[in-house]
């Protein structure tokens, strides 16, 4: 079993009276592709700010290549490269001086590197950062996170602003850090991309861990999506099984679907009572299966 | 050092445009007010030097007709630009990191907070270091130019005490900017801190209040008081260098501790 690299033990973090979060407590091993998922306001950002030693932390406490984050995060961001959700940089530098100054703060020659990442992402290097869309500014601090070769990468939205090409091209780079043995952290609200690129997930909720679980389990839960029009109505105690959720219907009732998790034989010998139009089984998109979390 | 050089690099414009404006402005205006002195009657100097104007500047009709009487009286004056910028780039240093949103970038590198604070803390030192120097420059070549007699022993100290008061309020300016960091107008709260202190030497001199005068820099280096002792009063001056380390001291412990402020 890998060794863990980012441990949070009932990590908790309130501003005054507001709730930030509250009794986090998961491990991120070595190598491993994370997700942390959460709608906005869930408290993904603040658990990263604490996790940087941005924060402190109200209770309980984070650590990572086991070392204590609040009063080692110099030494940790040695080997981290983060990605802020906020895309600020110093508005009077150019794109390459901001890269240059990321690769003397960690002592580094990262001018390979650099010009490799910046050409994938199609990120001018010459021009002002003050002059940067929102997309392009995110590319600045992929670069800027990626470039030094980290050993972690924690990444807090990182594809919010980048257009679908560009963000297929970073999904790439991220694929390449983790096959060499970069750990990722990453934090999205974009469910379709966790479930693309991460190997477990935390969901987040107001502050507090819903759940966590590998995507492949999450998979396997055993909740199929079930759709089914057919030619008369359907009336809502037909079914009278257990594991149904989520279940919505058209006004005229001949089309219904739904989250089923039970035996799939007692839906096909129910269907077989109803003069079908169509009917649909299929895997449920992380998506569908996160809403069930936060019913 | 990297984040020093790069924090200089940032602030460059900045420290060089007051540095221009104030030696540029002292060089121009010092042989301009000795020309009115050369012109002015007697009577006049008598009227004006008894006013409670003069008295609030801390000069008198016998100071103003001196040699250092007009250069001290403009250091007065330009303390208070010197004084605004040393507490706005003090503040401004570190506001500039939360409202601009770039705190997450340099507060996630490998370096302590105590390195950040020392490093943006010698910038604001060397900014005011700069513009006193330049200051001085100017100032000596106006005088060696324009007027002969100076006594440059005194005048060195006069001149050497826009620094200094420059100095308080960068520190000030630093405590205040680490307190509230999301400080969106930097400027003008310096503005008012600076004639807040101005109005309260003003104040003690004309009500000849010593214990009030503790509260203001501008108390701390008079130029008729340099002239007439030769030297700086050094209850104020120890007391200026105690409060001095205390706003660094403060400004150092809660930089330490204090969770980053975000833009969002």
């Amino acid at each position: 079993m890998s060794e863990p690299i980012i441990v949070l033990e009932k990590l908790t973090k309130h501003y005054g009276k507001h709730r930030g979060i509250d009794g986090l407590s998961f491990s991120v091993d070595q190598g491993e592709f994370f997700g942390f998922i959460g709608p906005n306001g869930a408290g993904k950002s603040t658990t990263i700010r604490t996790l940087m030693g941005l924060i402190h932390p109200s209770g309980g406490n984070a650590s990572i290549f086991g070392l204590d984050c609040q009063t080692k995060a110099s030494v940790i961001a040695r080997d981290v490269g983060y990605l802020p959700s906020e895309n600020s940089y110093y508005e009077n530098m150019k794109v390459r001086e901001l890269l240059q100054y990321t690769a003397d703060l960690y002592g580094r020659d990262c001018e390979t590197k650099m010009y490799e990442l910046s050409e994938r992402l199609n990120l001018d290097l010459t021009r002002k950062i003050a002059d940067l869309s929102l997309g392009n500014k995110k590319k600045v601090g992929i670069v800027s996170a990626i470039m030094t070769s980290p050993k972690l990468l924690i990444m807090d939205e990182p594809t919010s602003g980048l257009d679908p090409l560009i963000q297929q091209a970073f999904y790439d780079i991220l694929k390449e850090e983790n096959s060499r043995g970069t750990t990722i952290f990453f934090s999205s609200h974009v469910l379709s991309e966790v479930q693309k690129l991460c190997d477990r997930v935390a969901i987040l909720k107001e502050g507090k861990l819903v759940g966590i679980q590998s995507i492949k389990e999450l998979r396997e839960s055993g909740y199929k999506k079930v759709s089914i029009t057919v030619k008369t109505t359907i009336p809502r105690d037909f079914w009278g099984l257990p594991g149904i959720a989520n279940y919505t219907e058209s006004p005229d009732k001949t089309s219904v679907s739904f989250m089923y998790n039970g035996n799939i034989t007692a839906i096909i010998d129910k269907l077989h009572l109803l003069h079908l139009d169509d009917v649909l089984l299929e895997e449920p998109s992380l998506e569908e299966i996160f809403m069930h979390y936060y019913e | 050092m990297v984040i020093l050089k790069y924090e200089l690099k940032r602030h460059r414009t900045y420290i060089l445009g007051w540095t221009i404006a104030l030696a540029v402005c002292i060089f121009l205006m010092t042989p301009t007010y000795y020309s009115f002195l050369d012109v002015a009657s007697v009577e006049l100097f008598e009227t004006m030097g008894t006013t409670d104007f003069y008295r609030s500047v801390g000069v008198s009709m016998e100071y103003l007709t001196s040699p250092l009487g007009i250069y001290g009286f403009l250091t007065s004056f330009f303390m208070i630009a010197s004084g605004v910028f040393g507490m706005h780039f003090g503040i401004s240093v570190h506001t500039r990191e939360c409202t601009e949103g770039t705190s997450e970038y340099l507060f996630t590198k490998p370096f302590p907070r105590k390195t950040i604070y020392w490093a943006k803390a010698l910038t604001v030192l060397i900014g005011v270091v700069v513009v006193g120097a330049a200051y001085l420059l100017a100032s000596f070549l106006a005088m060696a130019m324009f007027r002969s007699g100076t006594p440059w022993g005194e005048f060195f100290l006069i001149a050497l005490s826009l620094t200094l008061v420059t100095l308080f309020f960068a520190a000030m300016g630093l405590m205040v900017g680490i307190l509230f960091p999301r400080n969106r107008s930097p400027l003008l709260t310096a503005g008012l801190v600076v004639f807040v202190e101005y109005c309260i030497t003003s104040f003690s001199n004309i009500i000849s209040n010593r214990a009030i005068s503790f509260l203001s820099p501008y108390s701390f280096f008079g130029a008729a008081k340099i002239s007439e002792t030769g030297f700086y009063d050094m209850t104020y001056l120890g007391w200026g260098v105690l409060l001095v380390t205390l706003f660094l001291v403060l400004s150092y412990g809660v930089f330490l501790k204090k969770d980053i402020q975000f833009r969002s």
